[in-house]
């Protein structure tokens, strides 16, 4: 019982600074909408674009930091995004074209991005601008009020826009083909979703770092799959289970001191291995 | 009423046509079955109709009072929609979509309409199960549910009872049927030559040697005989060639 | 079908939605909109006395990541909120920032966000823990001590100087200290430094 009053008033104490507020704000919205981004791509099997679009933003962050830019976002927004059309429109949904292509960009921005900062970068702290980019340790905690606005307006506009096209996406992500027949223009929405796709690779770089975006895309889905049967279910249910996720991680890494990225991360990993044993409980049960 | 119109067409991948000086018209009402050998064409030909793909060269128009949303669709079972997280409901809904415009959400006429389909076909009850769950039959229901939601005159239909069991394979059928006593124009995909010369009351045949026309003539022409094996089917006196 | 009470269920979050974006907001009316890159600091003496302390000490690594953890700030732009709330800024300029009582992962963090926005934080007590590394200013000849803190993983490291009160003598290089002070900024030359004035051991 102490325990918890101690930790409630260590979470009082942490929670009066500003930039916590922000963090768990701003990481909350961004968990909300790169679960949904989620379930949308690892149904069509594009799981490992979220990873090869966020080395391409890190290349760009590379390039921005040697530019010395003063708002960053300007470029690397821009940047990714055109890499996600690019790479969706090869691709034209089937899976198998566009893996090639996505590993090389994704590893070759890596390389360059690095290169870059290295052998350019103006700032003496590049081991640290670099980690905090790659494994977000307190990215998130470090937001200027320029980049929570940004950060929070994009993720409310991304979530509103999948509220509103819920069942077109449902349609597309079940049976492109059959949308197209129907008279749905595939096209124009798949490039829709490939600017969202880029918009929240990059805010969710803030939160866990470039190297670990997959894991908030791909573990909430997969463990909501386990666990419902209908798409609505699972949707709000991947939401539920990051938003849950990622405010465990933040809590646990400030009071800790443990690095928010991988927190974050392994709250949902656990979260995909709870899911689990809990999936085959409700299969006995009912 | 022409619904349909074919001259010359030649389906295939981008210059390589796999079936080739394709002639045939569909009318509104009619039961036309596409039969053929094994890679003829039959899928491809089926996709450049909806506009999946490109013709290789040829003409073909549908009449300008068919929309593309009175057109329904059902495919060859895809191995992807197999672990797709959804229920039966779900997916007989989304067959609306080409209806909705520019609306995000269904309006409640829009799901009693699709409730009622589901219960045309009998499959009401299922509405939320998980689709992956249903047996093979049940869910070739769930699609056709769908089709009919998106479609209004046409029916599109890729192999719809390969797969099934028999008694499903015959349900199935008589679904069908039923649809096309009310009106609908059914085009449909089938390896089952003799459930198709039992009910079409059109046949295309793709491959070396192309027939179209009406099934009695199918059933006493040359390809006809010769993919029915020569069995013992009634044939009227020879008749004219197909068009 | 219950896309009835989908709908219910979209209209809450959207409200949900409204209700964060808005509380987020609500603090920002009070923020200082700083954009001028020039007011950003650099903390750059350890720079060079990370070079110097190559020569002075063998641990050149460890004065290495002191050199370029506190040149965090050189790129960082952007306007930072006002940790204060308009109102009461000067009583609560006096409040300590105890960055003792924080995990390494918020000290890291607060150090950061001081180092981009000094003009935040300037006039408010300080007080941290971490080690103290002493390198001698070529410019001015003078010997610098800053306090330094490494991140959660231990990859990144930064500090801010420290310059202690009149008559007390400066504690040993690499040793662990607690300092108290306040926290300031001044010019050397064209750049803008940020040190811990009238600082105490702890």
């Amino acid at each position: 019982m102490s325990l918890i009053m101690t930790l409630i008033e260590k979470l009082a104490f942490y929670l009066q600074y500003p930039f916590v507020r922000y963090a768990l704000v701003v990481g909350l919205l961004i968990a909300v909408v790169s679960s949904l981004l989620g379930v949308t791509l690892v149904l069509r099997h594009f799981s490992y674009i979220g990873d090869g679009l966020s080395h391409v933003a890190f290349g760009a962050m590379s390039v921005a930091i040697v530019l010395k830019l003063s708002h960053r976002m300007f470029l690397i927004l821009p940047v990714t995004v055109l890499c996600a059309v690019i790479l969706l429109k090869s691709g034209q949904g089937r899976k198998v074209k566009g893996d090639a292509a996505v590993a090389m960009m994704s590893v070759g921005a890596l390389a360059f991005g690095y290169l870059t900062v290295n052998v350019a970068g103006a700032s003496a702290n590049v081991s640290g601008d670099v980690c905090s980019t790659l494994f977000g340790s307190t990215s998130i905690l470090t937001l200027t009020a320029a980049e929570v606005t940004l950060c929070a307006v994009l993720s409310a506009a991304a979530l509103v826009l999948f509220l509103l096209l819920y069942n077109r996406l449902f349609a597309l992500t079940f049976d492109e083909n059959f949308a197209r027949v129907c008279g749905i223009n595939t096209e124009l929405y798949n490039l829709i979703l490939a600017i969202i796709i880029a918009v929240i690779i990059v805010l969710a770089m803030n939160l866990v770092g470039a190297l670990l975006v997959s894991a908030l895309i791909i573990f909430p889905t997969m463990a909501a799959m386990r666990l419902f049967e209908s798409f609505r279910a699972v949707t709000v249910a991947s939401a539920v289970i990051s938003v849950i996720c990622a405010l465990v991680g933040i809590l646990v890494s400030v009071l800790a001191g443990t690095p928010v990225g991988s927190t974050i991360v392994i709250a949902d990993a656990l979260a995909f291995g709870l899911s689990m044993p809990a999936a085959r409980l409700r299969g006995g049960m009912s | 009423m022409e619904q349909l119109r074919c001259s010359n067409l030649s389906v295939g991948y981008g210059e390589h046509a796999i079936a080739s000086g394709l002639n045939f018209s569909m009318h509104a009402g009619d039961y036309l079955c596409i039969v053929g050998e094994n890679g003829a064409g039959k899928s491809t030909l089926m996709r450049t109709l909806l506009g999946l793909q490109k013709p290789v060269s040829g003409q073909m128009a549908f009449s300008p009072q068919i929309q593309k949303n009175e057109i329904g669709y059902l495919p060859q079972k895809m191995h992807a929609q197999r672990d797709f997280p959804a229920s039966a409901g779900e997916i007989v809904l989304s067959g609306l979509q080409g209806k909705t415009g520019r609306r995000p959400f269904y309006r409640r006429s829009e799901k009693a309409e699709a409730r009622r389909i589901m219960h045309r076909l009998s499959i009401g009850d299922l509405a939320d199960k998980s689709f992956r769950k249903l047996s093979g039959g049940q869910q070739q229901k769930v699609l056709l549910a769908r089709a009919l939601c998106a479609s209004g005159k046409i029916l599109f239909m890729d192999e719809p009872v390969t797969g099934l069991d028999p008694e499903a394979a015959r349900e199935m059928y008589a679904m069908i049927g039923e649809l096309h006593r009310d009106g609908m124009t059914i085009v449909m995909i089938s390896h089952d030559i003799l459930s198709a010369v039992k009910y079409a009351d059109h046949i295309l045949h793709i491959g070396d040697a192309g027939f179209f026309g009406r099934k009695e003539e199918y059933l006493c022409s040359e390809t006809g005989k010769r993919f029915l094996n020569q069995r013992e089917v009634s044939c009227d006196e020879p008749d004219h060639d197909a068009d | 079908m219950k896309q009835n009470e989908m709908w219910i269920v979209r209209t809450i979050l959207l409200l949900l939605l409204c209700v964060l974006v808005l509380a987020g907001c609500g603090t920002k009316d009070s923020r200082t909109q700083e954009a001028d890159s020039g007011k950003k600091t650099v903390q750059n003496e350890s720079a060079s006395s990370g070079s110097n302390a190559e020569k002075t000490s063998p641990d050149a690594s460890g004065a290495k990541d002191a050199a370029n953890a506190n040149n965090v700030s050189g790129t960082e732009q952007g306007s930072r909120e006002d940790t204060n709330a308009r109102g009461n800024g000067s009583a609560r300029e006096k409040e300590l920032l105890d960055l003792t009582k924080m995990s390494s992962t918020t000290v890291f963090a607060e150090v950061y966000n001081m180092m981009t926005d000094p003009d935040s934080y300037k006039g408010r007590m300080v007080k941290m823990k971490g080690t103290c590394y002493a390198a001698k200013d070529d410019a001015s000849g003078k010997t610098l001590y800053a306090c330094v803190i490494k991140d959660a993983t231990a990859c990144c490291s930064q500090g801010i100087e420290f310059k202690l009160k009149e008559g007390f003598s400066y504690p040993q290089d690499r040793s662990t200290v607690t300092v108290q002070g306040m926290f300031t900024t001044y010019q050397q030359g064209k750049m803008t430094y940020a040190c811990l004035k009238n600082a105490e051991l702890k």
